[in-house]
């Protein structure tokens, strides 16, 4: 039993067709879906766990404890730094109000935001373009521009 | 930084011996932890290896200091294995759920900002709960506030009624993490915390 | 078996061709850099996966190493482009230019919620 075991190869390439199904479905959701923060969820969650997928149809393909042990690594690096990146995108579109904001269930963050004295700056006048209508936060204490409000 | 708080000079040093016991203890499990990633990466567990790993591991402790969080728990193994299974099984399913939604005729998303206010005391605990919400497809944190203790969860698809279960959810996956990571006493205040939350 | 095998991976490989064309039209669509960003993520880890199914045909294990550092580089982007957008970096400026309260911040209103961040 190794690696180059007709039966191993065969199970080692179904689990890799099934994460390079995820693969495409995150590609498929991240066109289909509506705004910025649905977009990463999609394409950031279902990759990971194909990754973990692939990872493992290449351990059992390799079949020895050194390739094991790397296998193991990169699925752990790949878990611990997928969220902070998906957290650090979500977090700047929701303060940048890059969001469907309108389309919102609920939206308690808005709230205690607002409890805390964070406003929307007066609206901007850049062109809006397609996005979709959320709102930007400032907190109070910050001139929304300066050379605007001076004068 | 209280003044009425008078310390006896037993109770400073007892306070500074702690603290320092601590901070051994952290960098003892970091120590060992950046050495065992490194005798993962080499592949084999020859004593060069170690050697040559703890070597490293000091090195990188001393060229780039951290400060040392607060951690008065203890690594279960029990509970990590679940930690482990479960979260498997829960990327498992909803990334399944997710790929029906992406491929499906309309996907009619409606989603929303739940706040969600943790049970537990520290910054360990708050970050590895708000890693495995992010991981798991279909929420995303979006906020956190370190003195309140509460996360801000972006859920992809819900109801407007279904808020208290997202919470219920997510205390779920704490107690998860406090039973991989804590101690007895704080697994004991954060049931009851959540308890009391649901009493409310 | 082997053309069942072969099969299975033109198929995995007709996928990730597939996805990468679908990821690259969101990153030229995209309306926000941020959108743009994420695509790029994915776009790494569709790249991934290819260098996994390399792996898997050749077996060879010179793909591994590769997938460890872009793992851990390939997060970096999107963080990187979510700094440079939040602007918060022109909040913490005209706070500092206003110069900070001489008094202890009180306990709620925006300062206390940077204060959890800024504090290291």
């Amino acid at each position: 039993m190794s690696g180059a075991d007709p039966i191993i190869q065969l199970i080692a390439a179904m689990l890799l067709v099934l994460g390079c199904f995820f693969c495409l479905s995150a590609a498929v959701g991240l066109l289909r879906f509506p705004d910025v923060i649905t977009r990463l969820h999609a394409a950031t969650k279902p990759q990971v766990f194909g990754l973990v997928l692939i990872l493992s149809a290449i351990g059992l393909r390799l079949w020895s404890w050194e390739s094991t042990c790397l296998v193991v690594l990169v699925a752990g690096f790949q878990v611990l730094t997928a969220p902070v990146s998906a957290h650090m995108v979500s977090r700047t579109a929701y303060r940048l109000g890059l969001w469907n904001a309108n389309e919102a269930v609920i939206d308690e963050l808005a709230e205690d935001l607002e409890d805390a004295g964070y406003t929307h700056p007066p609206e901007d006048d850049e062109p809006g373009g397609n996005l979709p209508a959320g709102r930007r936060w400032r907190t109070a204490a910050v001139p929304a521009r300066p050379r605007r409000d001076r004068g | 930084m209280m003044s009425e708080e008078k310390r006896t000079p037993g109770e400073v040093m007892h306070r500074h011996r702690t603290r320092r016991r601590m901070a051994w203890r952290h960098q003892g499990v970091n120590v060992a932890f950046l050495t065992l990633v490194w005798v993962m990466l080499n592949g084999n567990a020859w004593p060069l290896t170690v050697v040559t790993g703890l070597v490293l591991a000091l090195l990188v402790m001393w060229v780039f200091p951290l400060p040392a969080i607060q951690w008065q728990g203890r690594p279960r193994p029990l509970g990590l294995l679940m930690l482990v299974g479960r979260l498997l099984f829960d990327l498992a399913v909803a990334s399944f759920r997710l790929s029906v939604t992406a491929f499906s005729r309309n996907p009619r998303i409606r989603s929303g900002m739940v706040r969600i206010p943790l049970g537990s005391q520290g910054d360990l605990y708050q970050v590895g709960t708000a890693s495995i919400l992010t991981i798991v497809p279909g929420s995303v944190v979006v906020d956190a506030r370190r003195k309140t203790r509460t996360l801000y969860l972006h859920v992809l698809d819900m109801e407007p009624e279904e808020a208290q279960d997202v919470v219920e959810e997510a205390r779920r996956a704490e107690m998860r993490i406090l039973r991989a990571f804590a101690s007895n006493a704080e697994i004991r205040d954060a049931a009851q915390a959540h308890d009391e939350e649901g009493v409310r | 078996m082997h053309t069942a095998i072969d099969v299975l991976h033109a198929l995995a490989l007709a996928m990730l061709v597939v996805a990468v064309g679908l990821a690259t039209k969101r990153l030229a669509m995209g309306p926000t850099t941020l959108d743009r960003s994420v695509a790029a993520d994915v776009v790494l880890a569709i790249v991934m996966a290819a260098v996994g199914l390399w792996t898997l045909r050749s077996g060879q294990d010179f793909g591994l190493p590769l997938l460890l550092v872009m793992s851990l580089l390939g997060f970096t982007a999107p963080v990187g482009m979510a700094r440079l957008m939040s602007n918060r970096s022109d909040q913490i400026r005209v706070l500092h230019e206003m110069g900070r309260r001489t008094e202890k911040p009180a306990d709620s209103g925006p300062d206390a919620w940077e204060e959890d961040d800024e504090r290291r």
